[in-house]
């Protein structure tokens, strides 16, 4: 028993010491934290960091005393000197920075701007027309420059045929109504119902589909104007036999297929699965929202994003990630991502239209943005 | 522990697919859904007028408001939602972004600016957001240059705005060169001139002395090439833009010399050179003035055009009967044909980013601009008129410039734009006839 105790005591005063030292520790530790709270914190609430770049341009005077300078019907070069000539308009790109962490390394901070300003009078800010100092400072020519001119009308080539809508969409739609709003659910102009044991419907705005044609039509495909009235019916050409599942593991595939027929098999375990009027309803409701530029290097990039969707079918904290991309380079996959991302942001409004007693089966999406079929039109 | 991880989830799998998972596992499984069909519509932005920082600074605030908004909407990528519908009013630079007020007015992107003078120093500054994410688009940006230079520090603003949300360069701040036509049909007079990428600040690079085609900037902009009728023959000068200085390049024997092009280190030169009824593609090296023939055929090879990387050329050739585009080695050697369609096709441009060639074709009686892959698939034509001819990249590989003649007596030449996707033709708001464009660098 008394070894027991000895023991007993000895370990009590060693846990003692290492109270302290724990103590120790954890109160430096806290100090540190609420140090770097207050100092972090207080500078994490500095201006973003910010890029400076100086850029001077010479003036219409500098040009002329320039060009002056030099003779009008210049001499002939030594032929052999491809020398490295003043560029016309000087760029010093100098960072004065402002909280800048570090300015651009590629910019050299050279000379400010090269013109003596004091040859400058106070330059009156220019006006508003394009009316440039230039047309009458270019010198030793006799007739007048050519000034760039008011904007004109383009009175020399009148379009053959009204040019088509700006918009390109799945679905053709002719312009909307003067008073209507433009949404993306189209809606009939509804009056108080004088039935009175129908609920009333709430009096609410007209709304139509922004106007869309259904294809990019270039000058050289002769726009006839067909568009404008007879709705083609999209183009479905094959549908690209892969899905686009970006990163095929092989591993992950197989999995994918067999959790599919798992799916598929037993889905009554867990209420109905979506039928294809609501997964309609869902793809529908993002692809109004996916502007794609098919111009761009990222109407190259497919992209797969997953995020996670609350009863209300919102995604919830605005997260959306990027599963999986394939094509394209860096800048333009986190293009493709980002205009995929806007899709789903922009279009969920008030949740998308998913049908709330099977929300276990919409809480997580995956989504795969394909623009190739998006390329031809 | 890759192996084990896949040992598991095929284990996993096999669960599933024998039917003994509980219901709340499959709960877990997401949704897949593809999307295949989106909208192409210029994505709604909005720009507050600039604050003016300084007193005296608004009007030049509205200004550069002004020209960065009509930079993006004349993409035809872009559109702005006026200023009478934004809700949320920006008075000064470092005010939180109310985004709520910009979603319900649907902009996608918000730039907010300002502007700051100094005597004659302008200081602009500006931010992008990204309004549905809630997040700002890379950092603020500041650029100071001089009042009279405004425009140059808005399509500054513009470039970085367009490459931010993009993805891609800009080529606002670019200029263009080319050939400027005063006077009636029969008696043109041309000159060399240089002009923003938007037709502001034209001004004049020789005297209507003598004929001038086909001026071709080099790749820093700083120098020009040019075919020059003034010893009667053709023959190529090298002008320098800053002096306009110029001198007759040195090129190998030959009558006629023309369709200059710089290499794209601008220490080389390729063009075309005819001699006893037969033309050739040659190239120059300006520092030693060493010529090298590259084509040896007695057909006509003319137009050529060196890809990004320089390794190889395209150009135009007769070889086969009628007018089509070749691909060789930068060093000569067999072409390889590329275009196939019905008409001739020349002038072809390899683009800046690589993928495309662009090219005149003539067919049926008309003209057209169109781009094709550098194998000769996917060709699309974007123009077509009574004639149009000669087209030019921009900076950034997106957009193309080109020389479109209208007919009669009162017809003449003038520069269009239209975008590679074959949207958004436009006339540039020159006042007199224009050809030959070549539109150089983005300017540092």
């Amino acid at each position: 028993m008394e070894n027991e105790d000895a023991i007993f005591e000895d370990d009590a005063t060693d846990g003692a010491a290492r109270m302290t030292t724990g103590t120790a520790l954890s109160a430096l530790g806290h100090v540190a934290l609420v140090g770097w709270l207050v100092m972090g914190w207080g500078l994490e609430q500095d201006p973003l960091p910010f890029d400076v770049t100086d850029v001077s341009v010479i003036s219409g005077e500098d040009y002329a005393a320039l060009v002056a300078a030099t003779s009008p019907q210049p001499d002939i070069f030594e032929p052999a000197a491809p020398e490295q000539p003043q560029i016309e308009t000087p760029a010093a790109v100098t960072p004065p920075e402002e909280a800048a962490p570090e300015p651009p390394p590629d910019t050299p901070p050279p000379t400010p701007p090269e013109p003596p300003v004091d040859e400058l009078p106070p330059p009156e800010p220019p006006e508003q027309a394009p009316q440039t100092e230039v047309t009458d400072t270019v010198p030793q020519l006799s007739e007048p420059a050519p000034v760039a001119p008011p904007p004109q009308a383009p009175t020399e080539t009148p379009r053959p045929q009204p040019r088509p809508a700006p918009r390109v969409a799945p679905e053709a739609a002719p312009a909307p109504p003067p008073d209507a709003d433009v949404a993306p659910v189209v809606q009939q102009e509804a009056a108080p119902d004088p039935t009175p044991d129908i609920p009333v419907e709430e009096e609410q705005d007209q709304a139509a589909p922004e106007e869309a044609t259904t294809e990019i039509v270039t000058e050289a495909e002769e726009p006839s104007g067909a568009v404008e009235t007879a709705i083609r019916p999209p183009a479905r050409p094959a549908r690209p036999t892969p899905p686009a599942e970006p990163a095929s593991d092989p591993i992950a595939d197989a999995v994918a297929d067999a959790v599919a027929d798992a799916v598929t098999g037993a889905a009554e375990a867990s209420g109905p699965p979506l039928t294809g009027a609501e997964l309609d309803a869902f793809r529908i409701s993002v692809q109004q929202c996916w502007v794609v530029d098919p111009g761009s290097e990222s109407a190259r990039v497919t992209v797969t994003l997953a995020f996670e969707l609350d009863r209300d079918g919102r995604v919830i904290g605005n997260q959306v990630e990027m599963l999986g991309n394939s094509g394209g380079s860096s800048a333009a996959v986190n293009t493709a991502f980002e205009a995929a991302r806007r899709a789903v942001l922009r279009c969920q409004a008030g949740g998308f239209p998913l049908p709330a007693d099977k929300y276990d089966q919409w809480r997580l999406v995956e989504m795969t943005f394909n623009p190739s079929e998006m390329r031809i039109r | 522990m890759k192996p084990v991880l896949s040992v598991l989830i095929l284990a996993m799998a096999a669960l599933f697919a024998s039917g003994l998972s509980a219901p709340g596992l499959k709960a877990q499984e997401p949704l897949r859904i593809e999307i295949t069909e989106g909208v192409i519509e210029p994505l709604p932005f909005a720009i507050p007028m600039f604050v003016a920082e300084t007193a005296g600074a608004s009007d030049v605030a509205r200004d550069i408001t002004g020209l960065v908004s009509a930079d993006l909407t004349g993409t035809g990528l872009f559109r702005e939602i006026p200023a009478s519908a934004h809700i949320s009013q920006v008075a000064t630079f470092a005010q939180p972004v109310a985004y709520a007020d910009w979603r319900a007015i649907n902009a996608q992107a918000l730039i907010i600016g300002a502007v700051s003078v100094n005597g004659s120093q302008l200081v602009v500054k500006f931010r992008l957001y990204d309004v549905f994410s809630g997040e700002e688009l890379g950092d603020g940006l500041q650029f100071a240059g001089t009042t009279d230079g405004w425009r140059r520090i808005a399509h500054k603003v513009s470039d970085a705005v367009y490459s931010r949300i993009t993805g891609e360069g800009g080529y606002f701040d670019s200029r263009i060169v080319f050939v400027s036509e005063t006077g009636p049909k029969d008696n043109r007079l041309k000159r060399l001139a240089i002009m923003d990428y938007d037709g502001a600040n034209v001004q004049f690079l020789t005297d209507s002395g003598a004929l001038v085609l086909a001026p071709r900037f080099s790749p820093t902009g700083d120098r020009v090439l040019y075919t020059s009728y003034e010893s009667g023959f053709p023959r190529i000068n090298v002008l320098d833009v800053a002096s306009v200085g110029r001198r007759q390049l040195p090129t190998a024997e030959g009558s006629m010399a023309f369709t200059p092009r710089f290499s794209r280190d601008g220490g080389q030169v390729i063009y075309s050179l005819s001699n006893g009824g037969n033309t050739d593609i040659w190239r120059t090296d300006l520092a030693s003035g060493q010529h090298t023939q590259l084509t040896n055929a007695p057909s006509i090879e003319t137009a050529p055009s060196l890809s990004p990387d320089g390794s190889r050329i395209v150009f135009e050739s007769d070889r086969s009967g009628t007018q089509q585009l070749y691909i060789m080695s930068a060093n000569g050697g067999e072409p390889t044909r590329i275009s196939f369609g019905e008409g001739r096709y020349g002038s072809p441009v390899w683009s800046p980013r690589g993928d495309l060639i662009a090219f005149t074709k003539q067919n049926a009686g008309r003209f057209h601009i169109g781009v094709m892959r550098t194998d000769g698939s996917e060709e699309r034509l974007l123009t077509a008129s009574f004639l149009d001819e000669g087209p030019t990249w921009a900076p950034n590989g997106r957009v193309l410039m080109f020389t479109r003649e209208t007919q009669g007596a009162s017809g003449g030449p003038r520069l269009y734009s239209v975008d590679i996707s074959g949207r958004n033709l436009r006339q540039l708001p020159l006042s007199g006839f224009a050809s030959d464009p070549s539109w150089g660098p983005l300017q540092q």
